[in-house]
């Protein structure tokens, strides 16, 4: 059973529709990232799903508890994550760590050690005693996600939380999540670094303008529609006998030259013809140092799929204007 | 590393004083009152003939600990709540086990902690005065007690509301007029330690009295304006009202201090009013499920408590329609201005409620109308002055109906004023007004509790009142 059911969530600002009739569930354990432009609806549906924000229809179930009905048995279950946090003066790393424990309701030993567990888990024990407006960005997020931490949630849903990173803290703060996910916990986690999350999670959600438009596994996202691949071919001489190859092969196609060789593209790429392909390609002589399949990247499927998904919108705008047409 | 490391207090207390203690203004604070105090001493010791209960004494002694308290601290707890939300710590906050109403309450216990730590860092100075110069320690103590008082008062007040949705440079131009008039609160309660002026000694428990419901009201609001949105303050600040309002009916005396109740009261009530009337409704089926939850009679009765402005209008009701009671006004009934200030109330609601579209229909633009309806009083009060006689009779006789010109009109008597409520034009408009908001009332509420019939109808629309409860219950998987 799913740990979150979101369905068909509504909400307005105004005459703005932010989310409209978002619906989607995430297993217990599974790491769902979720994509979208600035102002798509993301912030909007993680800050309901934290029960921060009232949708105007729809409903969100998170470990059986509706977040509008039920915030405080919801809030026990989730640790929440927001794109930038905010900081206290005058107040250390410790200090920080341990108001939470205590506002979480953790008491004595308990709060002693869920404080020590989190510091350890997140390596804040060597800066526990630095103030909180000393720190460096990654030592920030590192931190509030150890205060996410505190009351052991089930759930996390974290807001662009490597937004800001330098690439160091980025694999770092990576690594905790894949050891988050391990550990069992069920993570919701969005960014506008879309790599990022093709290595971290096991399926993504696409949002734009406040709709889903794609939820499946990043690799489904990834892989072309079509039967066909498209192989890049590196070689150690001139890349015009890659062109003259490929004219004579049937069943190859080139797609393009570059500098060090071509890129061919194969539109049945049933596996055995395309090693016999591979095979004649080096038989026949030609310079090759390297030969490896392109995959699209996530960046570049999030961009497909939001144009074919605004190509669809007009589609179905001019359909209805024509059935109005028809009607009238 | 663990200073404050008790179990019992307060998360947030603890925060707010590690945080609160460590702050350059509180700092600052302390070292000026100590130099002034310090300065105090000197000149207490080396003046010959200068006694510690001489007028000049007193007024050094306690003007240095008055600023502070009841400026400074004011003005720091006024911004306590600010801070979180432009901080973006707010949000971390509710998601824990603290409620809002307790993140205020720490909030404010925390100023009074920090004004107490100033007021006992005066206590060898109070000491030095009394071998000195013979001053009544018990006396000078209670002092003490109602300088702490009146500072977390203040603070309370101030802080309730900076936490409003009002525009900033309003809420610091009255927070600073309030501050302006806080060092003569804390005379007049100085003063009511003996009585003020001829007033009697009952005078000080009324003051105490309002003081104190006006600031569990301001705490209730500060957490409304940061609570999420599941959650109910209007219940508690309407209840508030309530004990204001039996407060004012109970209290009795010499006149002045009836007239002083019901001013204070009427203070108090109004705020709470004008909160009711423009409070907006949430689409929240659990705000809603224990006052569905009760039949009959009790429905009815606990409708005036429920959240929104649809209860809000059923409780202005309630209120108003006892004010003709208040001790104060005994024998002076008079009917044109109490058809009068019920319409200032809500001749103003009915306007918005049935002009505007549901996202504008806020507490800003309820004030923004009523401030319109007095332009008329503006127009009047010059053609008066420059004897224009017609343009005065026409308000009189036309705008002059219209609330609340129609209350100042009635109650101001200004010479010249011929009177035209209550007229049957009044009545009319009253009427009028009570029945457009019932009408916009029962269309909203019903939206909150049965089936709606439109897409753009609020979640809590599509949950049937049996609904509602269940899922307020969590029996609903």
């Amino acid at each position: 059973m799913p740990v979150v059911q979101v369905e068909a969530l509504e909400r307005r600002f105004g005459a703005v529709a932010a989310v409209q009739g978002v619906s989607f569930d995430i297993e217990p354990g599974q790491v769902l990232g979720f994509i979208g432009a600035n102002g798509a609806g993301k912030t909007t549906t993680m800050r309901i799903m934290a029960t921060l924000d009232v949708a105007d229809a729809g409903r969100v179930v998170i470990g059986g508890h509706d977040v509008m009905n039920q915030p405080e048995q919801v809030r026990s279950q989730i640790g929440w994550m927001p794109d930038s946090y905010g900081t206290y003066p005058h107040t250390t790393v410790w200090e920080y760590l341990d108001f939470f424990a205590r506002a979480f309701g953790l008491e004595g030993r308990a709060r002693e050690n869920a404080v020590a567990d989190v510091m350890a888990f997140t390596d804040l024990v060597e800066i526990q005693e630095r103030e909180m407006d000393s720190l460096s960005k990654g030592m920030g997020q590192r931190l509030c996600l150890g205060r996410a931490l505190l009351h052991d949630p089930s759930v996390l849903i974290l807001d662009e939380p490597a937004a800001g990173l330098d690439p160091k803290a980025r694999v770092e703060f990576k690594r905790l999540v894949r050891l988050l996910a391990n550990d069992g916990k069920t993570i919701f986690i969005s960014s506008h670094i879309l790599s990022e999350l093709e290595e971290m999670c096991d399926a993504v959600l696409f949002i734009d303008n406040g709709q889903i438009v794609h939820h499946g596994s990043a690799e489904s996202l990834m892989r072309v529609d079509d039967e066909s691949a498209v192989y890049v071919v590196s070689l150690a001489s001139d890349p015009e006998g890659l062109a003259r190859w490929a004219d004579m092969t049937p069943g190859v196609e080139l797609v393009e030259l570059t500098m060090k060789g071509g890129r061919l593209r194969f539109p049945m790429a049933e596996p055995r013809q395309v090693a016999e392909a591979l095979r004649r390609l080096v038989a026949d002589g030609l310079p090759v140092i390297e030969f490896r399949r392109e995959e699209r990247r996530l960046e570049q499927a999030f961009i497909e799929t939001l144009n074919k998904n605004e190509t669809l919108n007009k589609n179905e705008t001019s359909t209805t204007a024509v059935g109005n047409g028809r009607q009238s | 590393m663990k200073i404050f490391s008790s179990e019992r207090l307060s998360p947030i207390l603890v925060k707010e004083l590690r945080q609160g203690i460590r702050s350059k203004l509180f700092l600052g604070a302390f070292l000026v009152v100590q130099v002034l105090l310090f300065l105090y001493g000197t000149t207490l010791l080396m003046s010959d003939g200068f006694r510690g209960d001489s007028s000049s004494a007193l007024a050094l002694f306690w003007s240095a600990l008055g600023l502070p308290l009841l400026i400074l601290v004011p003005a720091m707890a006024s911004q306590g709540i600010d801070k979180e939300i432009t901080g973006k710590t707010l949000d971390l906050l509710l998601l824990t086990r603290i409620s809002s109403y307790r993140l205020v309450l720490g909030k404010w216990a925390s100023v009074i902690v920090q004004s107490t730590l100033l007021v006992t860092s005066a206590l060898p100075y109070l000491m030095l005065r009394y071998f000195l110069g013979g001053i009544d320690v018990w006396g000078e103590l209670r002092s003490f007690a109602i300088l702490i008082l009146a500072s977390a008062l203040l603070a309370g007040i101030t802080m309730g509301f900076w936490a409003t949705k009002v525009n900033k440079l309003i809420k610091g131009i009255a927070v600073l007029g309030f501050l302006w008039f806080g060092p003569y609160m804390f005379v007049i309660l100085f003063a009511t330690r003996r009585g003020l002026g001829g007033m009697g000694a009952g005078i000080g428990l009324v003051l105490w009295v309002y003081a104190f419901i006006a600031l569990l009201m301001m705490l209730a609001l500060a957490a409304s304006r940061i609570g999420p949105p599941a959650e109910n303050h209007s219940t508690q600040i309407r209840i508030l009202a309530l004990v204001t309002l039996g407060a004012a009916l109970s209290i009795r005396g010499s006149s002045d201090v009836e007239v002083l109740s019901a001013v204070f009261a009427s203070l108090i009530l109004a705020f709470s009013l004008i909160g009711a009337l423009s409070e907006k409704v949430r689409a929240v089926p659990r705000l809603y499920a224990p006052f569905l939850r009760q039949s009959g009679l009790m429905r009815w009765v606990s409708f005036p408590l429920s959240p929104g402005w649809p209860g809000g209008v059923a409780f202005a009701a309630l209120v108003l329609a006892l004010t003709p009671w208040f001790p104060a006004w005994a024998g002076e009934f008079r009917p044109g201005a109490f058809v009068a200030l019920v319409a200032t109330f809500f001749f103003p609601a009915a306007l918005v409620r049935t002009l505007l579209r549901p996202e504008r229909r806020s507490l800003g633009l309820y004030l923004v109308t009523q401030v319109l309806l007095t332009i008329p009083f503006y127009v009047w009060g010059a053609a008066r002055a420059f004897d224009h006689t017609s343009v005065t009779y026409a308000i009189e006789s036309v705008v002059g109906f219209f609330p609340p010109v129609a209350l100042v009109l009635e109650l101001g008597q200004p010479s010249g004023y011929t009177g035209v409520a209550p007229t049957l034009e009044g009545v009319v408009i009253l009427l009028g007004s009570v029945v457009a908001l019932v009408r916009v009332a029962r269309l909203e509420w019903q939206g909150v509790v049965s089936r709606g019939s439109s897409g753009s109808a609020p979640a809590a629309a599509l949950i049937e009142p049996q609904t509602v409860i269940s899922v307020a219950e969590g029996s609903l998987s």
